[in-house]
């Protein structure tokens, strides 16, 4: 598992049925857009998290799309926290790839 | 915050650069989250002072470009995105197309720096004036021409090419009346002036040039959409019968072709009749 992806999960574990908006996770992460978005389409296309649209304002204001980790997202990262934590290598590198079908 | 909506279009511009890396499925979905964020930032009591907050928001807007063009990931995926590969055609060609310019402001500064020390330093002659106020009046009516065209930065180019050559030569006219410095000096001067109005004049063109020919193929998309409907009207009818539904494709190019309306529309309802069974003859 990346440091990146470590980081962006434990962000979104501090509240996890808290939605959370890109520009928030970044600054919860520490992480520049650039590195966050792609990280984020990738863990969608995992399923590991769910993404919506917020209703318009009144104000005009453009609607913010925000993610949150679905049910598998949050079992997964906890584990795979826990591994990291506990130093343990039982799993291979696998959150740092793009393959779809793999953390 | 002053500039604010001039600092969130830059970041609009360039997170729509960004978008346009991505495969056109996601495209609008990513620019319109991207979008959203920037007034976020600009506007987070988080960070301060204002500079910050716009400085922040210009690199989110920078790093999601270089992020979406550059960086692996699915949303990527798609071959609609431009690899490294093209972008480094894109700056092999930027910089041809700067050497060029420069080549052609070295060029015309020459030429310039020529007819300047032909005209006003050799002659001083009545018809050097003439022709300058000539040249000038020929500028501006270029520059009324380009604003009545499409392609709006070319104007502002334009202006900064006039600029230049106005605040060149009348250094040099007003070195030459006061007794500044050598005339040489205030004359290349001068005739840099000339050399950038020409750069960018030609920077103006293009685009004005650029703009009406993407005008002529909007045109001629717009004319592909306005035929569209009735190709759709052809495939989608209500015949069964595989000779029915040939027959009424024809039809519809017979009507395109400028075929008479009525001798049509009789044969296409008697077609569709007989293709519902419900056309006794």
């Amino acid at each position: 598992m990346t440091a990146p992806l470590q980081r962006v999960l434990r962000a979104f574990l501090e509240d996890p049925a808290a939605p959370r908006y890109g520009y928030d996770l970044m600054k919860a992460a520490g992480l520049p857009s650039g590195t966050l978005y792609p990280m984020l389409a990738r863990l969608e296309d995992q399923k590991l998290v769910t993404s919506a649209w917020e209703t318009p304002q009144a104000g005009g204001e453009r609607p913010r799309r925000y993610y949150q980790l679905t049910g598998e997202g949050i079992r997964v990262a906890r584990l795979e926290l826990a591994q990291v934590r506990a130093g343990q290598l039982r799993a291979p590198v696998r959150l740092g790839r793009a393959a779809p079908g793999s953390l | 915050m002053r500039g604010e909506r001039w600092l969130l279009r830059v970041g609009e511009f360039l997170v729509g650069r960004a978008a346009r890396h991505l495969p056109a499925a996601a495209r609008d979905e990513r620019y319109q989250e991207w979008a959203a964020e920037l007034p976020v930032i600009l506007g987070d009591p988080e960070i301060k002072p204002a500079a910050a907050r716009a400085a922040r928001m210009l690199w989110f807007a920078a790093d999601t470009l270089r992020g979406a063009a550059l960086g692996p990931g699915p949303a990527r995926r798609g071959g609609a995105h431009r690899g490294a590969a093209s972008m480094g055609k894109d700056a092999r060609w930027l910089g041809v197309g700067a050497a060029l310019l420069t080549g052609l402001a070295v060029l015309l500064a020459i030429l310039a720096f020529i007819v300047y020390y032909d005209i006003f330093i050799c002659s001083a002659s009545l018809a050097g004036y003439v022709s300058s106020l000539l040249s000038y009046s020929l500028a501006s009516l270029v520059g009324c021409l380009l604003w009545r065209r499409p392609g709006g930065a070319g104007r502002y180019w334009f202006g900064a090419g006039v600029l230049a050559a106005v605040a060149g030569g009348g250094a040099a006219h007003l070195a030459g009346h006061l007794g500044w410095g050598h005339p040489l000096l205030f004359t290349l001067i001068s005739a840099c002036g000339y050399a950038v109005c020409a750069a960018c004049i030609s920077v103006a063109g293009a685009i004005v040039i650029r703009s009406a020919r993407r005008a002529g193929m909007q045109e001629r998309s717009d004319r592909e959409q306005l035929r569209g409907p009735a190709r759709a009207v052809g495939m989608s009818g209500q015949l069964r019968g595989s000779s029915g539904h040939a027959r009424w494709h024809s039809l519809a190019d017979r009507e395109m072709a400028g075929g008479d309306g009525a001798d049509v529309a009789a044969e296409r309802t008697v077609t569709a009749m007989s293709a519902s069974g419900r056309c006794g003859g």
